[in-house]
């Protein structure tokens, strides 16, 4: 990972030669059956875990989108579902706003790293993009259940399609209440992640909009239904309520942030204090050990080395399944690192929970990198590993001195017990190449 | 690929460095110095896009993180005025979305850190010619996202898949091979290998399929 491809180290042999010594990558065993149970055991990691509104595509709340990720179904037909659903009684509108408020949107809470980044303008900034407000998704199942109220309430008064052409008073002034609400509610949602001086008169002005959104069409309603009297005293009583109302939030509104900002700065002391103390456990105490061990490189390569790893998952690292087969490759290669000294760069592709056969897998890949480590002197070690639809690979990589493969004796206990009998008892491949100055590769296959 | 060592002062790439820690500048100036001609430094979006505007360097070494809107703020904007000049992306935090975002930009590479001198100057040399410079890692990212099924509304379905030979490739660079390597690994020419790469270059910046942004969102789930 740390490395381009393009320049490696390439020891003694010109690169015309060694092709002819390089013994081919040979299937040792060739025995690719599964055992039965061992692929009913194997599954994909990825769709476990809760439903979760995705943010990026989304057209409003990607519920969509989550049914997309969940079912498979194309967003184009589960999108007209909901249209279609809608024509009748709302009833999609309503089932839209449910879902929206019952399944939480899909949380990208990046990395402390880059979260930090991101602060610091140091990355692109990420728009936060669509509406993902809890407020409009509420607003959609009142408006939504309510339309549907008013469909029913009018379609007994007058039957069928007559209904249609009243309805739009009514539900005028739902629609009204609905938007005014969302508008209103929508600033609680985006609160801190926009600049506070967005904040003031935008606010207020929205907040008015919405109060009108709300009100004028109210009112009118009631005005168009009852009278002038009626919608006057209706507009007394709710100018009385909004006075004791602002009576008694008057001191949180003129000092909104004192609670709030009390806690913020607390978390942000905790937040430094456990960040202080991360920082004196690991780094701190590496950097200490790296001046005690300065006269030996190889032993402040490995600390750094280490300190990095450690560091890098703390800050960028993402929280990976303990019992997913890449979480324990890494952990392998992490410990074999420390161990020996080497650096051991891994890459994975997919991901898979750990069975049976792919915990072997792992422990067959333990022993080449062990191997690897202990016997190639490369100055590093490559491992690869792939999770494919039918079978796992794992590739471990070194330019050390190599070996006679054709010569492995029944000796070496390492290949032959730890790494082909574990393999071959769950009908896996093991294919060896190496040739002397050269180095080896050892891949493991395993169907999943 | 020509070997590029501190005897070869012809044709020297002109590189500007552009990285907001001091200290890691002057790392690569010292380890990249004879083999390349370092024509300024800058620590921030701002100041590189002048400096870049200004001496008109044929490769630029970007960090992805740096004050300003990052390394991808840089390229926006170089790119609209010098589309010509050519960014090799390095970073230390090795995180999926940033190192995409970098590519897909239009950076021609993407390295790490740790990566040593004549590594560098090699991954150098190589995207200065106009060639595209894959770290393993990067590898083993663009064959995650583009693994798995076809969206069905992708316009460019082409530029949607990698071919057999590409994916092959791929996989080669992220087992550790170099370009070498893997010319002889397939038999083709390293001309060939490049030629794979750069078409893998240009999907992963033209693909428009939203798993793209999407995968690289939901990674971090996992």
């Amino acid at each position: 990972m740390d490395h381009s491809p393009a320049a490696m180290p390439r020891p003694h042999t010109p690169a015309g030669e060694v092709s002819a010594q390089a013994v081919p990558l040979v299937d040792i065993a060739a025995s690719l059956e599964p055992d039965p149970s061992d692929l009913a055991a194997a599954e994909a990691v990825k769709p476990s875990g809760p439903v979760a509104r995705p943010t990026e595509g989304a057209w409003l709340g990607g519920v969509c989108q989550a049914l997309d990720d969940r079912l498979g179904w194309p967003t184009v037909v589960t999108r007209l579902i909901f249209l279609v659903l809608s024509l009748w009684l709302f009833a999609g509108v309503a089932i839209y706003g449910v879902l929206w408020l019952v399944w939480p949107q899909a949380k990208a809470e990046p990395a402390i790293g880059l979260a930090a980044a991101s602060r610091a303008g140091y990355r692109p900034v990420q728009r936060a993009k669509g509406p993902p407000s809890l407020a409009v998704g509420a607003s959609l199942t009142v408006y939504g259940l309510g339309a549907a109220f008013l469909m029913r309430w009018y379609g007994e008064r007058w039957a069928g399609w007559e209904a249609l052409g009243w309805i739009p008073r009514h539900s005028f002034a739902l629609l009204g209440i609905c938007l005014g609400g969302a508008l209103i509610w929508r600033r609680w949602d985006q609160r801190g992640r926009q600049p506070r001086a967005a904040a003031g008169w935008v606010t207020l002005g929205r907040a008015g909009l919405g109060a009108l959104l709300a009100v004028g069409p109210m009112v009118g309603t009631i005005w168009l239904d009852d009278g002038w009297t009626t919608a006057s005293k209706v507009l007394g009583v709710g100018a009385a309520t909004l006075v004791l109302a602002l009576l008694l939030a008057g001191p949180w509104l003129l000092h909104p942030d004192v609670w709030g900002a009390e806690r913020e700065e607390r978390a942000i002391g905790q937040t430094r204090a456990d960040m202080a103390a991360h920082l004196h456990d690991s780094v701190l105490q590496t950097l200490a050990m790296i001046q005690r061990q300065a006269a030996d490189p190889k032993a402040v390569a490995a600390l750094a080395r280490h300190q990095e790893r450690e560091l890098r998952q703390w800050l960028y690292g993402d929280v990976a399944d303990e019992a997913s087969l890449t979480a324990q490759l890494k952990a392998t290669a992490a410990e074999i690192e420390d161990a020996y000294g080497v650096p051991i760069d891994i890459v994975t592709v997919g991901d898979a929970a750990l069975t049976p056969p792919l915990d072997a897998l792992v422990r067959a890949a333990r022993e080449a990198i062990l191997n690897a480590a202990k016997h190639s002197g490369a100055p590093r070690i490559d491992v690869y590993a792939e999770v494919g639809d039918e079978t796992t690979e794992v590739f471990v990589r070194d330019r050390g001195r190599g070996f006679d493969a054709a010569a492995v004796g029944e000796d070496r206990m390492g290949i032959r017990g730890s790494i082909l009998d574990r393999m071959h008892r769950h009908g896996g491949v093991v294919g060896l190449r190496s040739s002397l100055g050269e180095g080896t590769e050892v891949r493991l296959e395993m169907a999943r | 690929m020509t070997q590029v060592g501190p005897s070869q002062s012809v044709n020297r790439p002109r590189v500007v460095i552009v990285d907001d820690h001091e200290m890691f500048r002057a790392g690569v100036r010292h380890e990249i110095g004879p083999a390349v001609e370092i024509v300024a430094e800058a620590g921030d979006v701002d100041s590189a896009v002048a400096a870049i505007k200004q001496t008109r360097p044929d490769l630029v070494l970007l960090d992805v993180h740096l004050p300003g809107g990052g390394g991808t703020e840089v390229i926006k904007r170089v790119q609209a005025r010098q589309p010509d000049t050519k960014f090799l992306a390095l970073s230390v935090s090795d995180v999926a979305e940033d190192v995409i975002g970098v590519i897909r930009a239009g950076a021609r590479g993407y390295v790490t850190k740790s990566i040593s001198g004549p590594e560098l100057v090699e991954a150098i040399d190589r995207v200065a010619t106009g060639d595209a410079v894959f770290s393993p890692r990067l590898a083993g990212f663009v064959l995650d996202a583009f693994s798995g099924a076809i969206d069905l509304a992708s316009v460019d379905e082409e530029l949607d898949r990698l071919s057999a030979r590409e994916r092959e490739v791929l996989r080669l660079i992220a087992r550790g091979y170099s370009y070498r390597e893997i010319a002889r690994e397939l038999f083709i020419s390293v001309k060939t290998v490049e030629t794979h790469v750069s078409s893998v270059l240009r999907k992963l910046q033209l693909s428009n399929r939203h798993q793209l942004a999407q995968w690289a969102n939901a990674r971090k789930l996992v």
